[in-house]
């Protein structure tokens, strides 16, 4: 039971799940509440006010009858978010295929001279290679990668068909593919860097900490300097057409809005570690898709939000998952993403196909 | 309004922004790396070299998860009881499956820096068996093991098979996650971080166990924030959340039987063994002993493991018991031992004391700690802990330490067992009354709001705590 009032604008739904949230974790500080008063027992009020800019919690702690007040300005965009009803925008999953071993990235791929279309699937030691038939899509062959070193604990990877060919990125190594009847794949060490950013003609490298699973400063691109934190992912929004925002999920659980090229424009709170930008026909043209915060030991969601005055907005429902998203991409052309989940029950590695349209 | 009012006394404007700033900052999802998990059990564990027999089943069981985190095997088993690649990658076998190759995985580093070699490995498994003849090769060790073999992958998977290696110094180094800074015998232990590690790195810097922690203690500990992961005894669960913590409960893994030891005159007559089995209320001392941490037990396996465990499901017959009891020319009086350093087996054994009078049997209990003690017990309540997810290899764990004790068939389990053949083995146990399961007891872990991704792990041979893959909230990397 709590003893709690809600004074802001926030709706009353929202405003008991952030009530639930602060008991529990009063519990995991350790502290007992109860709704029988111990004599000499100190009590708490809990308040949800608001300013013009940003959401207040206030306690007041009663002891021996007189009053200690904790305050604590809150941003907007930490307040859980459901989108304005119905929301601007559908969020829809397509499950592409399953798998027991790990899933680092995937890609379409048009395979020269034939033209047909293979599924070709990351993972730490191989590119596996599949093709389309009526049951869904079948292995065809596997593209083995060598790499001698031990593979970080938490490996990141991504597949991307870029101007120099198709090319597995991976922390401290790039494998270059090439099909020529054959499929073969040769590997070569590389200092620690992974990709930001990519289109066909262009991708955009980032320094990554060397065994570990962040970028490690910001991209090495010169337009992009220093000053952005050490992020688990780095997305660009085109918010206006000519304008092109940074968003970066730091390692303490803070997503930072960043006017490049590393001018702090916002911070948003209850955002997991993985983002992804989207460009669609819809609403600003550019949203984000997100994950939720958490750990890998639970269920995950992503859902897609639009920065708006340096606020995100949520303008889609979540989508729900099996257990967590273990990658976010974009998939080429920016109209969809990718997304990896673990399936916490089967513990196979699920690959999802996601996106983004306006709503009738 | 409703109020909120503290129970103690320590409610306070930085505890309150503590709360606040917690309930926002969420975690990322993504593991972070960094941080000192502080850890503390029960057990007081001598040594770690597998040679070193443990003087206790709790020493052996928290010997076999800090090995887990310094030593590796060839193989290691799954949530379904399959053998997966370690330190060998892959394997293969003859037709008679007495010959065996298994490949080792290449690069793994020692804690030292040595490259792990067949050579290595073929020594420490010949030792590990004077049955088997260990070759090796470039890539490759093989074993011939003089029988057919079926499950030498699962077998390799157990701790007694880890590639170990000592130093000039007789320090022993693995190739797991963690190795081995200090190590005050029975004391303190502290292990830190891998970099080389062939699976990655794990997320945690360091792992610091104090060992030899009383259960209060632990619990304090665990709540005033001086400890991370901590064992919680199942019957102290419900007052540990009732404070606040966080508690992760396995599948029940552990059985708590009475067994009439073999040899005893009293042990021998059936009418008592059965009328005892029929007057103890297992609901009882689930709910009110154990607070409903676990599962009153009809048979030898859990639910879980065998799927069987519901055939066996009976209540409680006080007046059968009596009935036995009366048609006895004289019934004996009977003396029940258990380990007096347990809190949960003492009041366990006080209850069944309670029930067995009630039935009219004549049984009193006593601690028994020391070994030279035991001739003069008639039955002993005895902790049984699951090695295995497949139900003929945990059953044959059990029967290794029933049949000797209480003098049960000794015919061997067949290998495979079918599922009809494992019931029919524990209904015989059960039905001779000579082995009274109690109940199934889960393992109960305390964590700090600071752990993340931790996740009970399922029994299995070797199996240890998944601290690899852990993390810390708030760590900096």
């Amino acid at each position: 039971m709590s003893d709690s009032e809600n004074l802001s604008s926030i709706a009353s739904p929202d405003f008991k799940d952030g009530i639930k949230a602060f008991e529990s974790e009063m519990q995991n500080q350790g502290v007992r509440v109860s709704s029988v008063a111990r004599p000499g027992g100190p009590s708490v009020r809990i308040f949800l006010s608001e300013d013009a800019r940003e959401f207040l919690w206030i306690a007041e702690i009663v002891r021996n009858g007189a009053s200690q007040f904790v305050m604590l300005p809150v941003p907007r965009s930490s307040i859980l978010q459901k989108p304005p009803s119905p929301p601007p925008m559908v969020l829809q999953k397509q499950l592409l295929l399953t798998q027991s071993e790990p899933i680092l990235d995937a890609l379409f791929y048009k395979m020269p001279r034939a033209g047909e279309q293979r599924l070709l699937v990351l993972e730490p030691d191989k590119v596996r290679a599949f093709h389309s038939e009526k049951s869904g899509w079948t292995t065809e062959t596997d593209i083995h990668l060598r790499h001698d070193e031990p593979w970080p604990r938490d490996l990141r990877g991504r597949l991307l068909d870029v101007h120099e060919g198709l090319t597995a990125f991976f922390p401290d190594a790039e494998c270059h593919l090439a099909f020529q009847n054959l499929w073969s794949a040769s590997c070569a060490p590389k200092s620690s860097s992974f990709p930001v950013f990519s289109s066909h003609d262009f991708v955009q490298i980032a320094q990554f900490e060397p065994h570990r699973n962040f970028y490690g400063s910001s991209p090495l691109d010169e337009e992009v300097r220093t000053g952005m934190e050490p992020a688990y992912s780095i997305s660009y929004v085109g918010i206006h057409v000519s304008h092109i925002y940074a968003v970066a999920t730091q390692l303490d659980g803070r997503a930072v809005l960043y006017e490049p090229p590393s001018e702090p424009l916002g911070v948003f709170r209850g955002w997991g570690s993985e983002i992804v930008a989207q460009n669609t026909a819809c609403g600003q043209q550019w949203q984000l898709l997100v994950t939720r915060p958490g750990d890998w030991s639970e269920p995950d969601a992503i859902q897609a939000f639009e920065i708006s005055d340096r606020e995100p907005v949520a303008v889609s429902t979540a989508v729900d998952f099996s257990g967590p998203v273990t990658a976010l991409w974009a998939v080429e052309g920016g109209g969809s993403a990718l997304a990896v989940v673990r399936n916490l029950k089967t513990r196979s590695y699920e690959a999802y196909l996601l996106s983004l349209s306006c709503s009738q | 309004m409703k109020r909120i009012y503290f129970l103690y006394p320590a409610a306070s404007s930085l505890l309150l922004c503590q709360i606040f700033l917690a309930v926002q900052a969420h975690s990322a999802r993504r593991p972070r790396y960094g941080g000192t998990l502080r850890v503390e059990i029960e057990a007081a564990v001598s040594s770690l070299d597998p040679s070193v027999p443990p003087a206790s089943p709790v020493e052996a069981s928290a010997k076999e998860k800090l090995m887990a985190l310094v030593f590796d095997r060839l193989t290691k088993v799954d949530e379904h009881g399959l053998p997966q690649p370690a330190l060998a990658v892959s394997w293969d076998h003859d037709a008679s499956l007495q010959v065996w190759q298994f490949h080792l995985r290449q690069n793994v580093k020692f804690h030292d820096g040595a490259t792990l070699l067949p050579s290595m490995a073929a020594a420490v498994l010949a030792a590990g068996s004077s049955n088997w003849h260990v070759k090796f090769s470039s890539d490759a060790i093989q074993i011939e093991t003089g029988s057919p073999s079926p499950e030498l992958p699962v077998e390799l998977s157990s701790s007694r098979y880890s590639i170990i290696r000592a130093t000039a110094n007789e320090s022993l180094i693995g190739t797991g996650a963690f190795r081995i800074v200090s190590w005050d015998a029975g004391r303190h232990a502290v292990f830190a971080a891998f970099d080389d590690d062939w699976e990655g790195r794990p997320f945690l810097d360091v792992i610091d166990v104090q060992m030899n922690r009383a259960a209060r203690d632990r619990l304090i500990d665990l709540e005033v924030g001086k400890a991370d992961f901590v064992e919680v005894p199942a019957e102290a669960v419900r007052k540990a959340t009732d404070r606040g913590a966080r508690v992760s409960a396995s599948q029940p893994d552990e059985l708590l039987a009475l067994v009439f030891l073999s040899g005893h005159p009293a042990a021998e007559e059936p009418r008592i063994r059965e009328a005892l089995a029929r007057s103890i209320d297992r609901s009882a001392l689930v709910n009110f002993l154990l607070q409903k941490q676990g599962e009153p037990a009809w048979s030898l396996l859990p639910q879980w493991l065998s799927g069987a465990a519901f055939l066996f499901s009976s209540s409680t017959d006080p007046s059968q018991a009596k009935q036995l009891v009366s048609r006895l020319a004289s019934a004996p009086a009977l003396l029940l031992g258990y380990d007096g350093s347990n809190a949960l087996e003492k009041t366990v054994a006080e209850r069944i004391v309670v029930n067995a009078r009630d039935a009219g049997i004549a049984l009193s209990a006593q601690p028994a700690n020391a070994s030279a003690e035991t001739a003069k017990f008639d039955a002993r309540l005895l902790r049984l802990r699951v090695t295995s997810p497949t139900p003929r290899a945990a059953l044959a764990g059990f029967l290794a330490t029933l049949v000797p004790l209480a003098g049960l068939d000794a015919a061997p389990l067949p290998d495979p067992a079918s599922p009809e053949e494992i019931y029919a083995r524990e209904r015989a146990v059960v039905d001779s009354f000579r082995v009274i399961p109690l109940v199934f007891l889960p393992e109960t872990i305390g964590l700090s709001s600071r752990v993340r991704d931790w996740t009970a792990p399922l029994a299995a041979p070797g199996g240890g705590w998944p601290l690899a893959d852990v993390w810390l909230e708030g760590e900096s990397p």
